[in-house]
This record gives structure tokens, sequence and C-alpha cells, in this order.
């Protein structure tokens, strides 16, 4: 006994239940009659669910208004500004602080020796922090 | 699946949605290729109006790029889809109001544009096959077929049981079949 045609297109929507739709599966598979009237079946619903109208695309709207660019724009300039400040200040503190460089030849290097005697090797690179104290 | 869906991961769309927030156009023409015409098809078949279709579709397309929707939420499809079908309920209770005021003929479909639409003669029939079911029925099936929704998707959508999503859709597909079944689209072949 064949599948009928409601129960054919009940399995094709895949509106039946687990049961009803192992039970026809299986009749399908083993009967060549039932397959051919299944696949027509899936080709009709196919014809009524295909319809694809013409239609107009619209460019992408708000074309100015593009978050990353203007993210990325804020924060180059945070950065810009950040830099520009920071570099002011550090100027700034840099003229307060004058670096002095201590004389280390002639006189005053023998007198420096002289006044600290394990003071033999050469003077170390001038440490501007330590230089600045 | 038991109708052609679109050949495409659903994180593509969400990728080329992000995308196309960044001004990349390709990306933007890539979301109109996978879901304008479906959308226009739904809002075509629910309405009956070439014209409303066309914006309401549009319409939708301007508002997900608005709302950027996050991907915890659906689908992107889901989410056009449901704009496009409130639109189409809208519409058709504003025009379903101007009828009554105005007490003219129930058909304001417009030949020409549609026909400028919907290109071949056989989708032609399609459509007023689809037009030609009650409501309740052309629902289910629109939202099914041109929503690409789950049933559970339709029942939540609609309001309805889940049972009673898939009985109208059987009812408005075999429905459709007698009607093109009549006009010479499929043959008689069970
Ligand atoms: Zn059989």
């Amino acid at each position: 006994m064949h599948v009928t045609e409601d129960d054919l297109l009940k399995f094709a929507l895949e509106t039946c239940d687990d049961a009803e739709a192992q039970a026809i599966g299986e009749h399908v598979a083993a009967c060549d009659e039932c397959r051919e009237r299944l696949a027509l079946l899936r080709r009709d619903i196919a014809i009524i669910a295909g319809v694809q109208p013409e239609a107009e695309r619209i460019p992408l709207p708000f074309r100015s208004y593009r978050p990353s660019v203007w993210r990325a724009a804020m924060r180059m300039a945070a950065v810009l500004l950040v830099g520009f400040v920071g570099g002011l200040a550090v100027s700034r503190w840099v003229c307060r602080c004058p670096v002095t460089v201590v004389p280390q030849y002639g006189a005053s290097a023998a007198r420096a020796i002289a006044a600290s005697p394990q003071a033999v090797t050469p003077a170390p690179p001038v440490d501007l922090a330590a230089t600045s104290q | 699946m038991v109708y052609p869906k679109g050949t495409y991961e659903v994180s593509d769309d969400w990728r080329d949605l992000d995308q196309a927030r960044h001004g990349d156009e390709a990306a933007w023409r890539r979301l109109m290729e996978r879901h304008l015409s479906r959308l226009v098809a739904l809002a075509l078949m629910m309405t009956g109006s070439p014209e409303f279709a066309q914006d309401a579709a549009q319409e939708a397309f301007v508002r997900l790029l608005k709302a950027n929707p996050a991907p915890e939420q659906g689908t992107l499809r889901g989410y056009l889809t449901t704009i496009v079908y409130h639109l189409a309920l809208k519409e058709n209770r504003r025009s379903a109001r101007q009828q009554n005021v105005e007490n003219s003929s129930l058909e304001d479909d417009s030949p020409s544009a549609l026909e400028s639409m919907v290109r071949s003669e056989r989708e032609w029939l399609v459509v007023g096959a689809i037009r030609a079911l009650d409501d309740a029925q052309r629902t289910a099936l629109v939202l099914r077929f041109y929503g690409e929704h789950t049933y559970e998707e339709i029942a939540a959508l609609t309001g309805v049981p889940l049972g009673t999503v898939k009985s109208r859709l059987f009812y408005a597909v075999k429905q459709c079949r007698e009607w093109l079944k009549e006009k010479g689209v499929f043959k008689e072949c069970m």
C-alpha cells in the first residue's frame, strides 16, 4: 500500500511526528513509485517557495556615519594631544632642572680623586637623575 | 530542507553587517544579494503591493544598520524577516482602514508594477495562488518559505500553537498546488 498524497506532503514539509516520518521514510526508501511522487512534490514546493522578485538595491546609507573611522580619528587625536601635552610638561620640567656636568678632568678631577681615594675607576656614565639631585 | 536555502553560513551575515557598518559597500551588497529578494517577496505576498514591498524590504536593511543587533539575539535573517513581517501587518491594517473610508475595490494591486517586479509568468501565478489563500494560511506559508523561519519561530511570531502552524502550512501548500494545477503550472502526477 502506497503513501497517500497528504502524508507525502506532510513528510515533505516536515510537519509529521517522528513515528510517521520514520514509517513514511522507510516506505519511500523501498518504493520507487512513492520516491518519484515525493520528488515531484518537492519540486512543486520549491516552485511555490521560489518566487524571486526583482528588487532595487539601495546603496549603503549614512556614508558619513562610519563608526570605526570616527573612532580611529578620535583615538589618533587623543594620542597626539597626550603626546603634545606630555612633551610640553617634560620640556618645562627639564628646563627647571638643568643638568650640571661636573668636569672630570684636569685639576678638579685630580682633586676629586684625592678627596675620595677609592674613586680611582673612571667615572660611571652620567646618570641624569643622579646628577640633578 | 525542502526549499532552496542560501548556501552561506549564519556567521557570514554578521561579519558582513559589521563590515557594512564600517563603510564596506561590498559587504552591504552581499547582504542585499542574500536577503533582499525574499524580503520583497514576503512583503509582496503579505500585502499585494509591489510599491510597499520594495519600500519595506529596503527599510528593513536601513533599520538593521541603525539597530546593529547582536548575534546572540538570533539570526540576521530572522531579524530582517521580523521587521518586514511587522511592517506588512501595519500596512494591511492601514490599507484596510483606508478601504473602509473610501469604500474602494479590495484589489489594489498595480499590475504594471507587479509585472516589472515578478518576471516569469509562472512566478506571477505562484504569487496569485499565495494571494488567494486566507490570511492565516498565507502568513504561515510566507513566514516559512520566504521568512525562512522555523515552525517554532512562526508559532511565537503569530501567537498560535505549533500544531496549528504546521496544519496551516500543510493546507496552504495543498491549496496552492490545486490552484496551480488548475492553471496548468503543475502536472497532475499523483
Ligand atoms: Zn509506495
